[in-house]
C-alpha cells in the first residue's frame, strides 16, 4: 500500500515534465505523422491524400541531393568532429597544470549564441577579407572560396559545427575520465607503461561506453543539421549544402507544402530511429548502460 | 394569433441580424517605438471607420508581411488579418493556396477603379480574375553610388543605357584592393533567382509563358543563355562582383551602404537600409532604369512589384466579413487621410533621425491629383523624406516594367533560377546553356503538376 502511494507521489513529480514533453514533443511528432497524409494549407480545410506526399518527396530530385549531402556531412563530422573531443579530453586530463582554464576554454564556444557564432565564422570564411584566407596567404596559398565553393561548403560547415560543439562533448569525456581509478594509472606507470600505452590500455577501454553513446548522439544530431546551412548558405551554392532538414523547412515555409514537409520529417524520424535501434543492439549499448 | 407571432419572430430576427456586429481583423504595423505615429494614425482611421460603419467592429493585428513564416503561423491559428497588404511576388503563391478572395466583382462596381493605371492590376490578375488591389508599386531599377562613379571618372548613366555601359561602369568602379565591387547582385534563395530574372527579361527572354491556359517554363532559350553568359562574365571574366557573392537581399544594401559596391538592383525598400542603417547620404545615391540587354530582343526591363491589398480567404470565411474587408480597402482610399498617412511615416522617420527613404509610386494614372500631392509632401520634408527621380526617369521607368511569372513564381526563383545563378558563380567552367536546360526541365515538372490544377 505504502509503495503504491510512493509511486503516485513519484508520478506527480513527473507530471510537469510529462505534460511539457507531451504537449511540445510527442504531440507534434504524432501530428507530423498525420500531416504527412494530408494536403494542409494553414487556415483552410485539409484533405486526406494517402501516400501522395511521400510519393512527391521520393519523386523529388532535390530529396536525393539533400540525402547525399546529409550523409557526406555526417561522414565529415565523424572524421573531424568525433575524435577531436576525445583527443582534447584525454590531452587535458594528462596535464598537470592549467586543467581548469583549458576546460573552461574548450567550453566557451558552447556559450556563445549560435547567431554570433555564424557571424564570426561568416567573416572567418569570407573569401576576400576572411581570417582563413589571410593565414593561407602568409604561406602563399591561393584564397579559397569556402562557403561559396560547392566542394568545400560541407567541410566548412563541419569545421564550424565542430568548433562550436566539441566543447560540451569534451567535458562529458573529461567527466568520464575522472571515474577511472588513479591507482590503475599508477600501477601501469610502475610497470613501465608509457603515456600512449596507458591511453590505449586504460583510458580508451574505460571510455568505451561513453564513446559508444556519444557516437549515436552525434550521429543523430548531425543528421538533423539545419541551422548552419539555413543561416550560412541557404543550402547553396546550387544545393551543395542542402540538408534533409533544410529541404523540409523549405517545403513548409517557402512553398507552403506542409504535408510534404511532414512526410520528409517522418521519413527522417523513422530512418534515425531504425539506425539508433540497430546501433544500440549491435553495440550492446543498452546492456552496458543497464548493467 | 399565429400570423402575429410569425411577424413578431421575423421582425425580431431581422432586428437581430441587422444589429449583429461583424468583427473585422485589420493589419497594423508592428508595435515598436519606430511605428508609433503610424499606429496612432491607423487607430484614428479605425475610429473613423467604425463611426462610418457602426456594425463593423475592427480589431487590429500587428503583423507585417515581411516574414511569411509569421503569417503562416497566424493563418493556421486563425489570427491573421482578414484584410492585409502582401507582396506582388507572392501573387502566384497566395492564389494557388486559395488564400486570396476573388475581387473582380468588387472592383467592377468600384468607382475608384478608373483612377488606377490598369497595368498596376496585372501582377495580381490570374486568368482574368483580380485577387489584389494595388497599394504601392515599384519597378526594379539600378541604384548607383555617385561618389564611386565620380572617383572612377565614370559619367552618371543615362535613362537609355545598355549592358555595355553597365559593364563599363562596373569594371571602372571595381577596386578589389579596397574591397569595392562594381556590382553586387543578390546571390542566394528566392532573391537570387528574382534578381537573375531581371537579366533574362533584359535579354528579351521570359521565365515562364502561358499558352492555351497552361504554364510553360521558358528560360531554356537563347535569350536566357545570353543573360546567363553575361552574368557569368561579370564574375569570371571581369571580376566585378564581390568575392563573397552569395548575398541576400539585406546584405546587398549593407554592402552598397558601406561603399563596397558601386551598383545594386533595387525595387523599393533596399535603399532605406543603406540610408538609415549605414547612414549613406541620399544625395550620393543615383537612380536609373535597368540597362538594355544584348541581342536582337534586348530591352530595358525590371520586375514590376509592390504591395497589394487582399482579402484573406483563410480567415474571412463569411460574405459579411468579406464585404466589411472590402469597405476597409475602399475607406478613405486616396483622400486626405492617405496623405496624412504618408506624413505620419515621415514623422516617424524624423523622430527616429531617419529618412522615409523607400521608393514607391502610387498605382494611379500619372495625372492623378493624389500622386502630385503625395510628391509635394515628400519634397516639403527634405530632412526626413526622399522624393526619388524626375519626370523623365519616372516615365522611362514605367516603360521597363515586367510582370513576374503568374504560376509558381517563388519556385521559379528558388530553387531553379537561383541554382543557375549559383552554378554560374561557383564554377568557372559552367556551361550556361546546360545549366538553364537542366533547371528549366526541372521547373517544367513543377508547372506540369500545377497545370493539372489550373
Amino acid at each position: 500500500m505504502k509503495s503504491r502511494r510512493r509511486s503516485w507521489i513519484g508520478l506527480l513529480f513527473l507530471l510537469p515534465a510529462l505534460t511539457v514533453f507531451g504537449l511540445f514533443q510527442w504531440y507534434p511528432i504524432f501530428n507530423n505523422f498525420l500531416l504527412a497524409f494530408q494536403e494542409y494549407t494553414p487556415g483552410m480545410e485539409s484533405t486526406w491524400i494517402g501516400f501522395d506526399n511521400y510519393v512527391a518527396v521520393l519523386g523529388d530530385e532535390r530529396f536525393y541531393t539533400a540525402l547525399q549531402n546529409t550523409f557526406v556531412y555526417v561522414g565529415i563530422c565523424l572524421v573531424i568532429g568525433f575524435f577531436v573531443p576525445i583527443a582534447v579530453a584525454i590531452a587535458i586530463s594528462l596535464l598537470r597544470r592549467g586543467k581548469g582554464f583549458l576546460r573552461l576554454a574548450v567550453y566557451v564556444p558552447n556559450i556563445i549564441p549560435a547567431i554570433a557564432t555564424y557571424i564570426i565564422w561568416g567573416w572567418i570564411f569570407n573569401p576576400q577579407f576572411g581570417l582563413l584566407n589571410q593565414i593561407g596567404g602568409w604561406f602563399g596559398a591561393e584564397p579559397l572560396q569556402w562557403l561559396v565553393d560547392k566542394n568545400l561548403v560541407l567541410v566548412s560547415l563541419a569545421l564550424m559545427g565542430t568548433w562550436a560543439g566539441f566543447g560540451s562533448t569534451a567535458v562529458l569525456y573529461m567527466a568520464s575520465l575522472t571515474s577511472i581509478s588513479a591507482e590503475m594509472y599508477e600501477a601501469a606507470e610502475l610497470e613501465g607503461a608509457g603515456a600512449w600505452q596507458r591511453i590505449r590500455s586504460i583510458t580508451l577501454p574505460s571510455l568505451a561506453p561513453t564513446i559508444s553513446l556519444m557516437f549515436i548522439l552525434q550521429l543523430l544530431a548531425t543528421f538533423q543539421i539545419l541551422q548552419e546551412p539555413f543561416v550560412m548558405t541557404a543550402g547553396g551554392p546550387n544545393d551543395a549544402s542542402l540538408s534533409v532538414m533544410l529541404l523540409s523547412y523549405q517545403y513548409a515555409f517557402n512553398n507552403v507544402e506542409f504535408g510534404k514537409a511532414g512526410a520528409l520529417g517522418s521519413l527522417l524520424f523513422l530512418m534515425l530511429m531504425g539506425l539508433s535501434f540497430y546501433y544500440v543492439r549491435k553495440s550492446g549499448l543498452a546492456e552496458k548502460k543497464g548493467a | 394569433m399565429k400570423k402575429f407571432i410569425g411577424i413578431l419572430m421575423a421582425v425580431l430576427f431581422a432586428a437581430t441580424a441587422f444589429g449583429q456586429a461583424v468583427e473585422l481583423k485589420v493589419q497594423l504595423n508592428r508595435d515598436t517605438p519606430e511605428n508609433k505615429a503610424r499606429i496612432a494614425a491607423a487607430m484614428d482611421r479605425i475610429q473613423r471607420f467604425q463611426a462610418a460603419y457602426p456594425n463593423i467592429k475592427v480589431k487590429g493585428v500587428n503583423i507585417e508581411y515581411d516574414n511569411t513564416g509569421e503569417f503562416f503561423v497566424k493563418q493556421a491559428a486563425g489570427q491573421a488579418p482578414d484584410v492585409l497588404t502582401v507582396w506582388a511576388t507572392d501573387a502566384a503563391l497566395l492564389t494557388s493556396k486559395k488564400w486570396a478572395v476573388p475581387l473582380t466583382d468588387y472592383v467592377a462596381k468600384w468607382a475608384k477603379k478608373d483612377w488606377y493605371d490598369p497595368a498596376s492590376f496585372v501582377p495580381f490578375t490570374i486568368k482574368g480574375v483580380i485577387y489584389g488591389v494595388p497599394e504601392n508599386n515599384y519597378v526594379k531599377h539600378v541604384l548607383y553610388n555617385k561618389k564611386l562613379f565620380a572617383a572612377a571618372g565614370v559619367p552618371f548613366p543615362k535613362n537609355d543605357w545598355t549592358w555595355d555601359d553597365f559593364l563599363n561602369a562596373a569594371v571602372k568602379t571595381t577596386d578589389k584592393a579596397k574591397g569595392v565591387a562594381g556590382f553586387a547582385p543578390m546571390g542566394k534563395t528566392g532573391e537570387g533567382g528574382w534578381g537573375f530574372s531581371d537579366f533574362i527579361y533584359q535579354a528579351g527572354g521570359e521565365v515562364e509563358v502561358i499558352r492555351d491556359g497552361k504554364a510553360y517554363s521558358a528560360f531554356n532559350s537563347s535569350e536566357a543563355v545570353t543573360a546567363a553568359q553575361f552574368v557569368k562574365d561579370l564574375k569570371w571574366k571581369y571580376d566585378v562582383v564581390p568575392a563573397k557573392w552569395d548575398n541576400g537581399w539585406g546584405d546587398v544594401f549593407n554592402i552598397f551602404g558601406a561603399g563596397q559596391a558601386a551598383m545594386v538592383f533595387d525595387g523599393d525598400w533596399g535603399r532605406a537600409i543603406a540610408i538609415n542603417n549605414l547612414k549613406m547620404d541620399p544625395k550620393d545615391i543615383g537612380i536609373v532604369p535597368m540597362p538594355k540587354g544584348k541581342g536582337p530582343k534586348g530591352r530595358q526591363a525590371g520586375v514590376l512589384g509592390g504591395t497589394y491589398w487582399i482579402i484573406n480567404a483563410g480567415t474571412a470565411k463569411t460574405q459579411a466579413v468579406r464585404d466589411a474587408a472590402w469597405k476597409w480597402i475602399d475607406f478613405e482610399r486616396y483622400d486626405e487621410s492617405g496623405l496624412k498617412d504618408v506624413q505620419s511615416q515621415i514623422d516617424d522617420a524624423r523622430a527616429n533621425k531617419q529618412y522615409r527613404a523607400q521608393f514607391v509610386y502610387t498605382p494611379l494614372v500619372p495625372t492623378a491629383d493624389y500622386t502630385k500631392k503625395e510628391r509635394a509632401i515628400l519634397e516639403a520634408n527634405p530632412d526626413a523624406a526622399v522624393a526619388w527621380g524626375d519626370e523623365a526617369f519616372l516615365k522611362a521607368l514605367t516603360a521597363t516594367a515586367h510582370v513576374e511569372p503568374s504560376v509558381e513564381a517563388q519556385k521559379a526563383y528558388d530553387p531553379y533560377l537561383v541554382a543557375v545563378l549559383q552554378g554560374l558563380f561557383s564554377d568557372k567552367n559552367a556551361d550556361p546553356a546546360k545549366l538553364l536546360k537542366e533547371q528549366s526541365d526541372k521547373f517544367q515538372k513543377v508547372l506540369d503538376a500545377a497545370n493539372k490544377k489550373l
